[in-house]
């Protein structure tokens, strides 16, 4: 009994002694969750940066380490299969963004035109793609793109006519543009969702003042959706940009990086050179590229952002 | 459209009338038409998906192929989850989500309760730090952890996958919520600290509580974000740590694909997310577009 009064008695002192004022109290709260982020990702990133410095083959124990200076980005910068993976790498983008731009703004207009349950029961299924983990989404379309006995190029075959269909993954042009379609498949959805939120941003009597003055649909969606959406379509494209550069998993799951290289990515490129290839310093100088591509887009993002 | 009782006119009117509802509906029916046509363009892969699973082998081969179920043959499942060990794959990945969500989101809810209600000397800075991380590249920070985590044995551990996970997951759980606990109003706390509700007491019984719904969504957010993750646990694991995803890829190797468990593994990894994400539908939008949107 007594024992515990005291402990009650200590406790009380200690609260008294260290009387947190609020805004030290606010940064307590935070604290947390900042330490965790910095050691968990700063001192990482810092060690990512001093490891690009450094040349450091895994596979060969006997080389060891040593300082290299900028010649890692020199070489990952002359590396010929890493310039390769810069192209595809902005082909892909390039080429997702812009088809899930313009079908995700066809879309959107579509389900504008019509606000009732049906457009609501579509927008959700056509959401749903979108809520795939993305390898699954890769499995779903290796087997939908199979050459032989692929569903795709049997309805192309049986439906449409087509004699010979493509062998989609095994030929380099083709295999761009599956990946794209998968790409496609998955996140036009999400740019439909942002460019419908912004759509229905636009007061209506816009709409109605164009209406009056005998603008048809055309010219009003051409003078009026369009221009207002401007902070949407560059927020779509800036986020999808981003995304589509760290690309990954469909590029495993359907076709790691082939044929001959033709949709080798520059994250895909970065995987192999170090977690294949085992070269520490020079997988760690083109992780920190890709670092500063993806930083300077995220500035651009920001800036429209708060726009 | 105007309504004139003349007598010639009006019957123009009405006549006009007439083809305006017309030409309205038949614009309806184009636009149903085409966006039912790309509901169905969008979800046949996955139907194909389903059905396929549930298709024995030759079956899954057979040209023309069958567009229904024939019957329901559960073999590729039992290969997926009796034979082979994707059950566990599955735990793995169940356990790697929930923990490292549950830190993320406890350690994000007070961290953005702290950034919105507290104004302290760079508390400004702090929340925008904290929210620039996101923007980091995994790949940036893959080679570091790898050597970190080859440093201290936690290569192919559980507990390894969810330290890395985590500092990924913190700055959108401080981003989502701090919006939350913006929003609730300082006049309840307050109100409660003049009753000798302590700070931390106002947080508990307070802000939390009424921030729920959103804590809620966030955490959906996160653990799905997880349950998705690819790339880590591709490289930080080998087979006692394998996460579902991984263990699916390995279904594809290099001289075959193994379709059947490939498939029914899918669907079951998809089942929760399918759950989860009916709820979140609303929420995407507003933040991308900085919370200018209603609902």
């Amino acid at each position: 009994m007594e024992g515990e009064l005291t402990y009650l008695r200590r406790f009380r002192q200690l609260r008294e002694i260290l009387h947190l004022r609020d805004p030290q109290f606010g940064l307590l709260l935070v604290l947390p969750a900042a330490i965790l982020l910095f050691g968990l990702m700063v001192v990482p990133l810092v060690y990512s940066f001093s490891l690009s410095l450094i040349h450091w083959d895994l596979t060969d124990p006997a080389a060891g380490r040593s300082f290299v200076g900028l010649s890692n980005f020199v070489d990952a910068l002359r590396n010929p299969s890493f310039q390769n993976s810069v192209k595809v790498t902005a082909t892909y983008s390039v080429g997702a963004v812009s088809v899930e731009l313009i079908f995700g703004i066809l879309l959107a207009v579509l389900l504008k035109s019509r606000r009732n349950r049906a457009t609501a029961l579509l927008r959700t299924l056509l959401l749903t793609s979108a809520m795939l983990t993305p390898i699954v989404a890769g499995i779903i379309w290796r087997w939908i793109y199979a050459g032989d006995y692929g569903v795709l190029n049997y309805m192309l075959r049986a439906w449409l006519g087509v004699r010979s269909p493509p062998m989609w993954l095994a030929r380099p042009e083709t295999a761009m543009i599956g990946l794209i379609i998968v790409d496609a498949w998955v996140n036009t959805p999400f740019c439909m969702l942002i460019l419908l939120a912004g759509m229905q941003m636009i007061p209506d009597d816009l709409y109605e003042a164009a209406a009056i003055d005998g603008a048809s649909a055309t010219r009003s969606f051409f003078w009026i959706t369009l221009p207002l959406l401007r902070r949407a379509i560059a927020i779509v494209l800036l986020v999808r940009s981003m995304d589509a550069f760290r690309v990954f998993d469909s590029i495993f799951a359907l076709t790691m990086g082939g044929p001959a290289n033709s949709t080798e990515t520059v994250v895909f490129y970065t995987y192999k050179v170090g977690f294949r290839y085992w070269h520490m310093g020079l997988g760690a100088a083109m992780s920190t590229i890709i670092f500063f591509i993806i930083f300077i887009l995220s500035l651009v993002y920001i800036r429209v952002l708060h726009e | 459209m105007t309504t004139w009782f003349d007598g010639g006119t009006e019957l123009q009117v009405t006549r006009l009338r007439g083809i305006i509802k017309y030409r309205r509906g038949a614009e309806s029916l184009f636009i149903y038409m085409f966006l039912a046509f790309a509901a169905v363009a969008f979800l046949f892969p996955i139907y194909w998906l389903v059905l396929s699973s549930f298709k024995p082998v030759v079956d899954m081969f057979r040209i023309p192929p069958y567009w229904t179920v024939r019957s329901i043959h559960v073999q590729n499942y039992r290969e997926a989850f009796v034979v082979r060990p994707f059950f566990r794959y599955m735990l793995n990945s169940g356990i790697v989500a929930t923990c490292s969500t549950a830190i993320s989101t406890t350690v994000g809810a007070v961290a953005a309760y702290g950034i919105a209600k507290y104004r302290f000397r760079g508390s400004e800075r702090l929340f925008l730090a904290i929210l620039a991380l996101r923007m980091v590249p995994v790949i940036s920070v893959t080679i570091p952890f790898f050597l970190i985590l080859k440093r201290v044995q936690l290569i192919d551990t559980l507990a390894g996958l969810i330290l890395i996970y985590v500092p990924f997951q913190i700055p959108l759980a401080v981003w989502l919520m701090h919006s939350f606990f913006s929003e609730v109003p300082p006049e309840l706390e307050d109100a409660a600290k003049v009753d000798g509700c302590s700070r931390v007491g106002a947080f508990l019984r307070i802000a939390l509580p009424i921030a729920m719904p959103g804590i809620a969504v966030t955490a959906i957010f996160i653990f799905i974000s997880a349950w998705n993750e690819f790339f880590l646990a591709l490289i930080m694991t080998s087979e006692a740590a394998k996460t579902m995803p991984v263990g699916l890829a390995g279904l594809i190797t290099g001289w075959e694909v193994i379709w059947g468990p490939l498939f029914a593994g899918s669907v079951v990894y998809t089942l929760p997310l399918l759950l989860l994400s009916s709820f979140l539908q609303r929420y995407v939008a507003r933040g991308f577009l900085g919370g200018g949107v209603k609902g």
